[in-house]
C-alpha cells in the first residue's frame, strides 16, 4: 500500500528511477527496523512520508555535495546546475516536454520550497498533511508554495523558447 | 502574455499525473533483508558484559573475604570468653586441702 507512495515521492525528489528504487528499499528496511519507535502521535502515512522525505533530502544533499566539490555553488553558472531532463513515467504524453522542463527548474528550488511543491503538486497530498509532514503550519506551507511558484516562473523565463520571443 | 501563458502551461504539466509503478520485485529485496536480520544472532554489547563481569567479581571477592574471616576467628574468641566468664569464680580446685 505504501510502496507506490514512497516510490513516487522518491521519484519526484530524486528524478531518477533507479535511485528512487534503491532508496525505496532502504526506506522500507528502515521502517521495518524502527517500527517499534512509532508512537501513534501521527498517522502512519505521515510517519512514512517523513522518513521518505528525510531520506530523499539526505540523498540530494550528498548528490549536490559530490557535484559541487571544490566550488562555491553560487559561483557556478546557472547552466552548470542543469541536470538531464527527467521523464516521469506517469506524465500525460502531451505534457512530457513541459513536465521535463518543470522538473529541471524544480531542481533549482531551495529545499523547503522544493519539498512543499513536490509533496503538494507532484505527489498530490492535501496541504494539511504536507504541513504535518514538514512540521510547520498550514500558513507556512501556503507561503512556501507561493514562493516556489514565483521562483519557478522566474527560472522558466530563462527557458522560454527563442522562436516565441 | 504569451510567455505567461506558456509558463502556466509548464506549471500545470503535472496535472493528472499518474502514479508510477515500481518494479514487482522491489519488495522481495526488503523481505530478504528482514529475513536475514531475523536469522542473525542477537549480540549483547561488550560494555554490558564487562559491567556484569565486574559485579560478579566484586560479589565473589566480598563473599571470599567474609568466609575467610569467619574461618580464622572462632577459636581465640571462644577461649577468651571462658576465661573472662569464669576466672574469678574458681581459683583453687583442691577441696580437701589441709
Amino acid at each position: 500500500m505504501y510502496c507506490t507512495r514512497v516510490y513516487n515521492t522518491a521519484l519526484g525528489f530524486l528524478q531518477n528511477a533507479s535511485d528512487a528504487e534503491e532508496i525505496t528499499q532502504d526506506i522500507f528496511v528502515k521502517i521495518y527496523q524502527s517500527a517499534d519507535s512509532f508512537q501513534s502521535k501521527s498517522k502512519i502515512s505521515t510517519w512514512v512520508y517523513k522518513i521518505t522525505v528525510n531520506n530523499c533530502l539526505d540523498r540530494l544533499r550528498k548528490r549536490d555535495a559530490k557535484r559541487n566539490i571544490g566550488s562555491d555553488i553560487d559561483s557556478i553558472p546557472i547552466e552548470d546546475h542543469h541536470i538531464e531532463g527527467f521523464d516521469h513515467p506517469g506524465v500525460q504524453l502531451e505534457n512530457k516536454e513541459n513536465a521535463r522542463l518543470l522538473f529541471e527548474v524544480i531542481d533549482q528550488l531551495p529545499i523547503n520550497q522544493r519539498t512543499a511543491f513536490t509533496l503538494s503538486l507532484v505527489e498530490g497530498l492535501p496541504r494539511q498533511e504536507v504541513a504535518e509532514i514538514m512540521e510547520i503550519s498550514l500558513k507556512g506551507i501556503e507561503s512556501l508554495l507561493q514562493r516556489a511558484k514565483q521562483n519557478l516562473r522566474k527560472e522558466l523565463e530563462k527557458h522560454f523558447p527563442d522562436r516565441r520571443k | 502574455m504569451e510567455k505567461e501563458r506558456w509558463k502556466d502551461e509548464v506549471l500545470s504539466s503535472l496535472n493528472r499525473i499518474k502514479k508510477a509503478e515500481p518494479k514487482t520485485d522491489l519488495f522481495d529485496l526488503v523481505w530478504e533483508v528482514s529475513q536475514e536480520e531475523k536469522l542473525q544472532p542477537k549480540t549483547i554489547p561488550m560494555p554490558i558484559i564487562r559491567f556484569a563481569a565486574a559485579c560478579l567479581l566484586l560479589l565473589m571477592s566480598v563473599n571470599t573475604y567474609v568466609v575467610v574471616k569467619q574461618i580464622n576467628t572462632p577459636a581465640t574468641v571462644q577461649s577468651e570468653a571462658t576465661a573472662d566468664g569464669y576466672t574469678n569464680l574458681i581459683s583453687n580446685l583442691n577441696l580437701y586441702e589441709e
